[in-house]
C-alpha cells in the first residue's frame, strides 16, 4: 500500500478515487447521500438571497420537519410568549441559519439510523461535536458562531461511509488501532488509500457544504495543516475532545490527536464549557428524538 | 487442509485476508515482504499465494519472478493484491502468469470470487446449482392493483419477459415455476404483504427484489432495505424509472457472463464492447468485467477491438473515465481499438486528451476497416 502514501495525489485525483472506492464498496454502487430536503437546506444556508418563504417551502417538502422547527421555536430556550403556530413565525423566531442547521441535522440523522449500532453511536458523537463546536466558536470567538455546527455534525461522516461500506473492515481497523498497531487514520490509509477525514471532506463537498468548512473536516485531526481553515479545524479538533470528555466519544479512548489544549482555556472555563455543551447536547438529542 | 500464504506489508490487509479466509478453514501463513514471501513459499509449499504488488525489500513483481523461476514454486497459483491506483501495473504483471487479482480495499464477496477459483467454494457456501439459477430476462410484478400491474407491464415488456401476480401467494407459486431474475413487489397488500412475500421468495432462489411503495413513507424504505430489497420505487412511477431500477436489479443478480451478453458481441470477426446507455452503476459494474474479457481476448491472440458508444444519449464523466480506462487497458495488452460513435460524440471525445487521437468511425464497418 505504499503507493498511496508515497505519491501525494492531486486533489481531483484523490477526490475521484475516494468516490470510486466508496461507490465500488457500497451495495448499491452509489455514494451515501443526504435526503433531498437536507441538500436544499445546505444550498439555502449558502444562498445570500435565501428568505423565510424560500426556507418554508423547502421545510414543507419533508414530513416531520415542520413539526420539528415549530418545536424548537416553542422550546423554553427561545422564550416566546405566545407559541408559534405558523411555520413562518417559527422560522423567524429560530432564525434562518439555525433553522437550516436543524433541518440538516434532522435529515442527516436518517443516514445513521438503523444501519448498525456503531453508526448510531457515531450519530451521538457527531451531534455532541456539532454542539460543542458551536459553543466553542461562541466562547473563543475564533470563528463565526454560525459556521461551526455543520462541519461539527459532518466531521466524522467519512467513518459512517466506511461503516456502511464494510462493517468488517471498520471493525478490524478499530481493533488494530486499539491494539496499538498504528493510529486509526494511518490504518485507514493503508486499507482504503485515504482516511475518514479525507472521505468526510469529499462527501461533505459533494453534499454542498462550503469548501472552507470541508477543509476544516479534512484536517480535524491535524489542524495545523488546514491553511485558511485552520481556526475552524482547531475548533473541530477541540470539540472532538470535548465530546470524549462528555462520554460521547466515537471510540472508547480518544485518539491522541484530539485536544482542547490549543484553546488555552482555564480549568474553570473548561468546566463551565463542558456544562454548557452537556445542556445543549441534551436539548438537541431531545429535539431530534 | 489447504495452506494459503499472504504476502503484504500492511497488517490491516493481512488481517482482512485472514478474516475473509475463515470460511475456507485453511492454514494461513504470513509474510511482510517479497523476500520473506518467496522463502516461506519454498518452506510451506502453499496451495495459494496472495501477493501484494507494492512492498519494501522485494516488491510483488520481483517476488512473482522469483517464484516462477524456481521449479519448487513455479506451479503455485498466485493472486495479486493491488491498490486502486496500481491496476495498470497488474495488467503488466499478469503477463508473468497469475490466477487473478483483487483490488484493495475488497469485500468478502469479491475476495471469495477470486479465491474460490483456486481453493474451490468455501464449505457450506455452495447451494445446488438448480436451486438458485434464475432467468435474468424475466421479471415478476406483484401488486394487488390491476392498474399498477398494467402500467408496470407496459414499462417493462419491451425489454423483458413480464409475469404478473395479484397476491403474495400467487407470486410464490409463479416464482417457483419461472424463477425470474427480478421480482417487483408492492409492500402493502392484503393477506400477505411485501415483507412476508420477499421472505418466502428468498427461500426459493436468489433473485433481486424491487419494492413498490407509496410516495413519502420514509420509514418503510429502511424496513424494505433491511428485508433485502435492492431498490425502492415510489408510486406513481414513471415508466423509465421502473425500467432503470429493474434493469439494474437484473444485472446485480445475474452472473458476469449474463451481463456481458448484452454488451460484448462480435462484428465480422472483430470483438465489440458496447458501453451501456444507463446510469453509472451499471458501467461501474461492467468495467471490471470488460477488463477480464480484455485479458482473455489478449490471451486468445486477439489484437483488435471495436468500442461502440453509438447508443449513448449523452457523454457523462463516468462514461469518459470508463472509456479511457478501457482504451488504456487494451493498449497495455497490445490490442488496437477503434471507437464507433456518431459525429456529435466524436467532436466531444476529440476534446479530451486521452481520447483525442483514437481512431473514430460512424459505423462498425468503418471501425473494422480502420483497424485493418
Amino acid at each position: 500500500m505504499q503507493e498511496a502514501l508515497a505519491t501525494p495525489l492531486r486533489h481531483d485525483d484523490l477526490q475521484a478515487r475516494v468516490r470510486s472506492t466508496l461507490a465500488r464498496l457500497s451495495q448499491t454502487g452509489a455514494l451515501p447521500s443526504l435526503p433531498a430536503a437536507a441538500s436544499a437546506a445546505l444550498a439555502l444556508a449558502r444562498d445570500p438571497e435565501a428568505d423565510v418563504d424560500k426556507l418554508c417551502r423547502v421545510i414543507q417538502t419533508d414530513v416531520g420537519l415542520s413539526a420539528r422547527v415549530l418545536r424548537v421555536a416553542n422550546s423554553a430556550a427561545l422564550g416566546r410568549r405566545n407559541p408559534a403556530r405558523k411555520l413562518q413565525e417559527a422560522v423567524i423566531t429560530v432564525g434562518l441559519r439555525k433553522t437550516c442547521d436543524i433541518m440538516v441535522a434532522a435529515c442527516a440523522k436518517r443516514l445513521y439510523e438503523g444501519a448498525t449500532a456503531r453508526a448510531e453511536e457515531l450519530w451521538n458523537h457527531s451531534l455532541a461535536v456539532a454542539v460543542a463546536a458551536e459553543e466553542l466558536a461562541r466562547t473563543t470567538r475564533r470563528v463565526e458562531v454560525g459556521s461551526a455546527f455543520l462541519p461539527g455534525l459532518f466531521h466524522d461522516v467519512g467513518r459512517v461511509a466506511f461503516l456502511l461500506a464494510d462493517e468488517t473492515a471498520a471493525e478490524v481497523i478499530e481493533g488494530l488501532a486499539a491494539d496499538g498497531d498504528g493510529a486509526k487514520s494511518f490504518l485507514e490509509r493503508e486499507w482504503y488509500g485515504f482516511d475518514h477525514a479525507e472521505a468526510g471532506a469529499i462527501l461533505a463537498e459533494d453534499w454542498g457544504l462550503a469548501l472552507e468548512l470541508c477543509d476544516a473536516i479534512r484536517w480535524h485531526h491535524e489542524p495545523s495543516e488546514a491553511g485558511a481553515a485552520r481556526e475552524l479545524a482547531t475548533i473541530l479538533n477541540a470539540a472532538d475532545a470535548v465530546a470524549y470528555k462528555l462520554g460521547a466519544g466515537a471510540t472508547l479512548e480518544p485518539p491522541a490527536s484530539v485536544t482542547t489544549a490549543h484553546l488555552e482555556l482555564s480549568p474553570e472555563d473548561e468546566a463551565s464549557l463542558l456544562e454548557r455543551v452537556q445542556a445543549a447536547w441534551d436539548a438537541q438529542r431531545d429535539l431530534l428524538g | 487442509m489447504s495452506t494459503v500464504l499472504t504476502v503484504d506489508d500492511s497488517k490491516v490487509v493481512r488481517t482482512m485476508v485472514t478474516r475473509h479466509l475463515q470460511p475456507y478453514g485453511c492454514t494461513i501463513v504470513e509474510a511482510t515482504n517479497g523476500q520473506e514471501g518467496v522463502d516461506m513459499a519454498r518452506t510451506h509449499k502453499p496451495d495459494l499465494v496472495l501477493l501484494d504488488v507494492t512492498m519494501p525489500v522485494m516488491d510483488g513483481r520481483q517476488a512473482l519472478g522469483e517464484l516462477r523461476k524456481d521449479d519448487a514454486t513455479k506451479g503455485i497459483p498466485v493472486i495479486m493484491l493491488t491498490a486502486e491506483s496500481g491496476r495498470d501495473l497488474v495488467v503488466e504483471i499478469a503477463k508473468l502468469g497469475v490466477h487473478g487479482y483483487i483490488v484493495k480495499p475488497f469485500q468478502q464477496e469479491t475476495f471469495e470470487k477470486e479465491v474460490s477459483k483456486v481453493l474451490g467454494a468455501p464449505a457450506g457456501a455452495a447451494a445446488p446449482a438448480g436451486a438458485t439459477a434464475v432467468d435474468p430476462k424475466a421479471v415478476l410484478i406483484v401488486d394487488d392493483s390491476e392498474k399498477v400491474l398494467a402500467m408496470a407491464k407496459a414499462a417493462l415488456e419491451q425489454t423483458m419477459t413480464v409475469l404478473t401476480a395479484t397476491s403474495g401467494k400467487d407470486a410464490i407459486a409463479q416464482y417457483a415455476k419461472a424463477k425470474p431474475g427480478v421480482v417487483v413487489i408492492d409492500l402493502v397488500m392484503p393477506d400477505m404483504d411485501g415483507f412476508a412475500t420477499i421472505a418466502e421468495i428468498q427461500k426459493l432462489g436468489k433473485s433481486s427484489c424491487v419494492a413498490l411503495t407509496v410516495r413519502g413513507d420514509a420509514s418503510l424504505h429502511e424496513k424494505a432495505k433491511k428485508a433485502g430489497y435492492a431498490a425502492i420505487v415510489e408510486k406513481p412511477f414513471q415508466a423509465g424509472e421502473l425500467l432503470e431500477h429493474v434493469t439494474q436489479a437484473a444485472s446485480a443478480g445475474a452472473s458476469p457472463d449474463d451481463v456481458l451478453k448484452d454488451f460484448v458481441s462480435e462484428d465480422g470477426g472483430c470483438p465489440v464492447f458496447s458501453l451501456p446507455n444507463q446510469s453509472s452503476k451499471l458501467l461501474i459494474k461492467l468495467l471490471p468485467i470488460f477488463g477480464k474479457k480484455l485479458r482473455s481476448l489478449a490471451e486468445d491472440g486477439n489484437d483488435k477491438l471495436i468500442v461502440d458508444v453509438a447508443q449513448l444519449n449523452e457523454l457523462t464523466s463516468e462514461h469518459v473515465a470508463g472509456l479511457v480506462r478501457l482504451l488504456t487497458e487494451a493498449g497495455t495488452l497490445g490490442i488496437k481499438t477503434a471507437i464507433c460513435a456518431p459525429d456529435a460524440l466524436v467532436t466531444k471525445l476529440r476534446q479530451i486528451a486521452e481520447t483525442k487521437d483514437a481512431p473514430y468511425a460512424s459505423t462498425r464497418d468503418g471501425a473494422r476497416q480502420s483497424l485493418q
